[in-house]
């Protein structure tokens, strides 16, 4: 069994909606508050950090994949310096999904493995797939136990 | 049905009631004996001595309500005023139990007994004050915590020893040489810059008190510095203290650990459920090839391992079944160096950075802030030779059921070994150049809350 999982197309584009409602919410707080010349100053910020969130955003989710094997559990990210999360299958204590409102629309859910205190999440999956991903650690936890005792 | 030491009643008191006891005892002592005169005090006090009797009421029934029984299998804990809470731990899921013994004239036979399962700190973990016999009754039952007779291994340090290398290695002492060569230096400093600044004739048209407050700020720089001092020496002696006559036995299933004159502390620690065993050296005790031998088990918090053995040969550790058996075994790449070095490197060049800009706008501070920024690299050159050190000797190796890990932290080396059911989560990073070198970083973290960082690790 070897299987890989993307974030949905949807949390891409949510997030990024989400990322210019704020902008242009601090923006236009900014343009009531501050004076003319510092308000010209936050805005090219604001200009700055929205290109940012728009080409950063669907870039690290574009670099967000899981794969699951019969051992393990991966999580790789990082759009210059990669990163990789790896957890044992056997050792997993819990597994639990986050959904937010809406999160069928918006694909904003989180699947959370613990593993002694220590956690991973994996971002942005569709509920198919987070699903999907709860009934495989539950059909291998449950197999390795049943080979445990058959030992 | 047994109960704790009556002392746990003054535990379980708020600290309220001593904000209002002293005061109360101060006015009764200033009255004169007459019982008029204690009437009037008690018509004026008695708001707060319904409170404090309400106080103490309160814990007197916390105290009467905390009950414990013992049976053959299992020892239940029964505790709570409206809501009572009911513990139930069989004697053989105990995995360690630990006893301090108070032993002072007035608190006779006063013992904290600590008893841990597998369970964690969450819900696992029983503190009692218990009177001695009703220790030594629980601590018969409970398998741990029998006499080892005769030990598989055992290991005893006397005091001088622990003197001396607690003196020659120990990280209280260098860092109080450290604290006290900085702020003399500061104290200095502040001194020649308040004269250099020609502040002298500032203070004479400045008030009094605000002078006064300026020249005095050489003499608060010592006065901090003797008060850390002070600390600093006290929790060196507590530390002795504690590791006073250690002594370690180990059997088949468990291990026991003895130390210290006050308070007289004993750990049982259920051998199949060690989680880690590290190997702990800081800069001096790597050159003289000693270390620290540390385990962590359920419920031991990070910064607080089990000491196993104080001071061993690194040697006779290496040698030892722990860490044979490994086959593949994982260095750093030599092209990793700048991992290692990057941080210590960053930290020296910022320090004298500084020290360059300033000798450009302020030539006489340079002079003065010159010892004091030497005082400020002495941490990151250690750091640097630390990182040089673990350059060569960092390493990951495995078998088919443990791991061992050799890396450095802050500055100190650490060698762990666990089993490899015990690895929680393990995280990789790899930058542009580690790539293209195939080298990566690693992160280990593991069960109990212990992390291990290697850097540069040969793909």
């Amino acid at each position: 069994m070897n299987k890989k999982y993307t974030p949905q197309r949807r949390a891409c584009i949510t997030l990024s909606l989400l990322a210019v409602v704020v902008s242009i919410v601090i923006f236009t707080a900014a343009s009531r508050i501050l004076g003319k010349q510092i308000m010209y100053f936050a805005a090219a910020i604001l200009l700055i950090a929205s290109i940012v969130f728009l080409i950063y955003i669907p870039l690290s989710l574009r670099k967000i994949c899981i794969y699951i094997n019969e051992d393990s559990v991966i999580l790789k990210s990082g759009i210059i310096i990669s990163n990789e999360r790896r957890i044992n299958l056997e050792v997993l204590e819990l597994a639990y999904i986050i959904k937010t409102p809406f999160s069928k629309y918006t694909g904003i859910n989180f699947t959370v493995l613990c593993v002694y205190g220590k956690r991973l999440i994996l971002p942005f999956l569709s509920t198919g797939d987070a699903e999907e991903i709860m009934n495989i650690v539950h059909i291998n936890i449950t197999s390795k136990k049943e080979k445990s005792h058959e030992t | 049905m047994k109960r704790e030491h009556p002392i746990k009643i003054l535990r379980y008191c708020a600290l309220n009631l001593w904000l209002l006891l002293f005061p109360l005892l101060r006015s009764l002592a200033l009255i004169p004996f007459s019982p008029d005169a204690i009437a009037s005090w008690i018509r004026g006090a008695w708001m707060d001595i319904i409170v404090m009797l309400f106080i103490f009421g309160l814990a007197l029934l916390r105290w009467l309500m905390c009950r414990f029984y013992l049976n053959k299998e299992c020892f239940i804990l029964s505790h709570g005023i409206i809501m009572q809470k009911h513990i139930v731990i069989p004697f053989d899921k105990i995995t360690a139990a630990s006893e301090s013994d108070i032993k002072l004239s007035f608190i006779t036979n006063l013992s904290l007994f600590k008893i841990n399962t597998k369970a964690g700190k969450a819900s696992g973990s029983v503190v009692l004050w218990l009177k001695a016999k009703d220790r030594d009754e629980i601590s018969e039952l409970i398998p741990i915590c029998k006499k080892i007779r005769p030990p598989l291994f055992s290991y005893s340090i006397n005091l001088w020893t622990v003197l001396l290398y607690s003196f020659l290695f120990s990280s209280s002492i260098s860092g109080t040489l450290y604290i006290a060569a900085f702020f003399i230096e500061a104290g200095n400093a502040a001194g020649e810059i308040l004269t250099e600044l020609h502040i002298a004739k500032a203070l004479s048209e400045m008030s009094s008190a605000a002078a006064s407050v300026f020249r005095a700020v050489p003499e608060i720089i010592i006065l901090i510095l003797i008060i850390l001092l002070l600390c600093r020496m006290l929790s060196f002696i507590v530390n002795l203290l504690s590791c006073a006559g250690f002594h370690t036995s180990v059997n088949k299933n468990h291990i026991m650990i003895s130390a210290g004159f006050f308070p007289k502390k004993k750990a049982h620690i259920y051998l199949p459920s060690i989680e880690c065993i590290i190997l702990k050296q800081g800069i001096l005790s790597r050159f003289s090839k000693k270390a620290s031998l540390f385990i962590t088990y359920p419920s031991c918090t990070k910064d607080r391992q089990a000491l196993l053995v104080p001071i061993v040969s690194e040697k006779q550790m290496r040698s030892s079944v722990l860490f044979k058996g490994h086959k593949s075994k994982a260095f750093s790449s030599s092209k990793s160096l700048w991992c290692f070095l990057w941080q210590p490197f960053t930290v020296i060049n910022i320090i004298l950075g500084l020290l360059l800009i300033i000798s450009y706008t302020k030539p006489y501070a340079c002079e003065i802030l010159f010892p004091l920024s030497g005082i400020a690299l002495v941490p990151a050159a250690a750091l640097l030779l630390v990182r040089l050190i673990s350059f060569r000797i960092q390493f990951a190796s495995q078998n088919d059921k443990s791991i061992t890990l050799c890396y450095s932290k802050g500055l100190s080396f650490f060698t762990l070994n666990t089993d490899k059911e015990n690895i929680a989560v393990i995280k990789i990073t790899r930058t542009p150049a580690a790539r293209k070198h195939h080298y990566f970083n690693a992160i280990v973290h593991i069960k109990g809350g212990q992390t291990a960082v290697l850097r540069g690790i040969s793909e």
